[in-house]
C-alpha cells in the first residue's frame, strides 16, 4: 500500500529584498527560502513546483507557499 | 426439441442488447478488447439463464428458478471486479474518476446483465406465446427476436439516467484575475501563484457555469463525487492541458455556496467552448448523487423559507 501525504505545505518562499533582518517575518516547520524580489521568487516557485509536484500559491505580501493538494 | 427456437432468439436477442449497451456507453469504458470479451461473456450466460427460466418451468422443472438466482450472485461479482479494476486505475488517471462515479460505472454494469437477462426472458415468453398461437418454428423464432432485442433497445435507452443538461443550464463564463485569485462567475476558484500559469489561464483556459434549475439539482450539483465526475469527463472528453508537475492545471470545479451555482475551470488542449459545453451537459447525474429534498416535507418547508 502505497501513504502519501497531501494537504500541507512543501515550501515557502519569501521575499527580503536582500535584508536579513526582514527575515523574521516568517518562521514555523516548512522549509523557508529567501529570495531577493519578485521575479526570484516567481523563478523559485516554478523550480520548487516542478521538483515538489505541489501548487504555488501567492499570499500577497511577498510570501509563497508551495502546497502539495 | 419444442422450445430451442425460444431458447436461440431469446439467448440472441439478450446478448443483443447486452452488447447493444456496450456500444451505448463508450465513454464509462476504458474499452480494450478484453473488456469487451468479458462483458459480452457474461451477457451472454445473462441471456442464456433467462432463455432457460421459462421452457424449464413450462417443463415442469421448477427448480430452474434457483439457478436465476445463482445468476444475480455471479453478477454481483460483476460489480465488484469493475469497481476493483476502475478503482485500481485510479492512480494512473490525471484527472481521478472519483469513488462516486466508480461506484456508478459498477452498478451500471451489473444492472445490464440483469437487463439482458429480462430481454431474453421476454424474448423466450414471446417465443412460447407465438408458437401456441401459430405452431411453426420460425414463426415462434421472429417473433422471440423481434419482441427481445425490440425489448432490450427500449431498456437500454429507458435506463439511461438523466444528466447534468437535464437539470441545469449550462454557459461559458470568463476566467478573470484579481491579484493571484482566479474568479469565475463570481466564485473563487483558486489562488494562483505563478505569473506563467496565470497567463496560460487566460489565453488557454475555458470556464462554464453550470446553473441549477431547483433545489433538488442544487442539491446533486453540491455532492463533491458529481463535481469530480463532471471535471473527469471533461478532460477526458476534451483532452488536458496538464502534467503531473502542473497541479495548477488540473480541472476545478468549485460551487457558489451563495446561489448553488457551480463553476468549472479547464485547460483543453483545444479551446473550443460548445464543446465543453456539451461535455458538462452530458454528464450523467450520477446515483450516489442524486439528492431529492423537495420529496420530503422538511425539504420543501426549507425551501419555501429560502425564496
Amino acid at each position: 500500500m502505497q501513504v502519501t501525504l497531501s494537504q500541507f505545505i512543501a515550501a515557502v518562499v519569501v521575499e527580503d529584498g536582500g535584508d536579513a533582518s526582514q527575515r523574521g517575518r516568517v518562521s514555523g516547520g516548512a522549509p523557508i527560502f529567501y529570495v531577493r524580489d519578485q521575479a526570484e521568487r516567481q523563478r523559485l516557485c516554478l523550480l520548487l513546483e516542478k521538483v515538489l509536484l505541489a501548487t504555488p500559491h501567492d499570499l500577497q505580501n511577498g510570501i509563497s507557499i508551495l502546497v502539495v493538494h | 426439441m419444442e422450445y430451442v427456437p425460444a431458447i436461440v432468439a431469446a439467448v440472441l436477442s439478450g446478448t443483443w442488447t447486452r452488447w447493444f449497451m456496450l456500444r451505448v456507453d463508450y465513454r464509462q469504458y476504458p474499452s480494450y478488447p478484453e473488456g469487451y470479451t468479458i462483458h459480452l461473456a457474461m451477457g451472454f450466460i445473462a441471456a442464456f439463464l433467462g432463455a432457460m427460466a421459462l421452457p424449464a418451468i413450462l417443463s415442469h422443472h421448477y427448480e430452474a428458478a434457483t439457478f436465476l438466482a445463482l445468476a444475480a450472485t455471479q453478477f454481483r461479482e460483476v460489480r465488484s471486479l469493475e469497481r476493483d479494476s476502475l478503482a485500481a486505475m485510479e492512480e494512473t488517471e490525471l484527472v481521478h474518476r472519483g469513488s462516486a462515479y466508480i461506484e456508478g460505472i459498477a452498478r451500471t454494469f451489473e444492472a445490464r446483465n440483469y437487463l439482458a437477462m429480462l430481454a431474453s426472458l421476454l424474448s423466450s415468453l414471446a417465443a412460447v406465446l407465438a408458437r401456441a398461437w401459430w405452431p411453426s418454428p420460425f414463426v415462434s423464432f421472429g417473433a422471440g427476436l423481434g419482441i427481445g432485442m425490440g425489448g432490450g433497445f427500449l431498456m437500454a435507452h429507458g435506463g439511461r439516467g438523466r444528466r447534468v443538461g437535464d437539470v441545469a443550464l449550462v454557459e461559458v463564463a470568463p476566467l478573470e484575475f484579481e491579484g493571484p485569485l482566479l474568479k469565475v462567475a463570481g466564485v473563487i476558484v483558486m489562488n494562483v501563484g505563478l505569473d506563467s500559469a496565470r497567463r496560460t489561464l487566460q489565453e488557454k483556459g475555458l470556464g462554464a457555469v453550470i446553473r441549477p434549475h431547483d433545489a433538488d439539482a442544487r442539491a446533486t450539483l453540491a455532492n463533491l463525487g458529481q463535481r469530480q465526475a463532471i471535471a473527469h469527463d471533461c478532460a477526458v472528453l476534451l483532452g488536458i492541458h496538464k502534467d503531473v508537475d502542473e497541479p495548477e492545471f488540473t480541472p476545478l470545479v468549485r460551487r457558489n455556496s451563495d446561489t448553488g451555482e457551480v463553476v468549472v475551470v479547464i485547460v483543453p488542449d483545444k479551446k473550443e467552448p460548445e464543446a465543453l459545453l456539451t461535455a458538462i451537459r452530458h454528464v450523467p447525474l450520477l446515483e450516489a448523487a442524486i439528492r431529492k429534498p423537495t420529496e420530503a416535507t422538511a425539504g420543501r418547508m426549507a425551501q419555501r423559507e429560502r425564496e
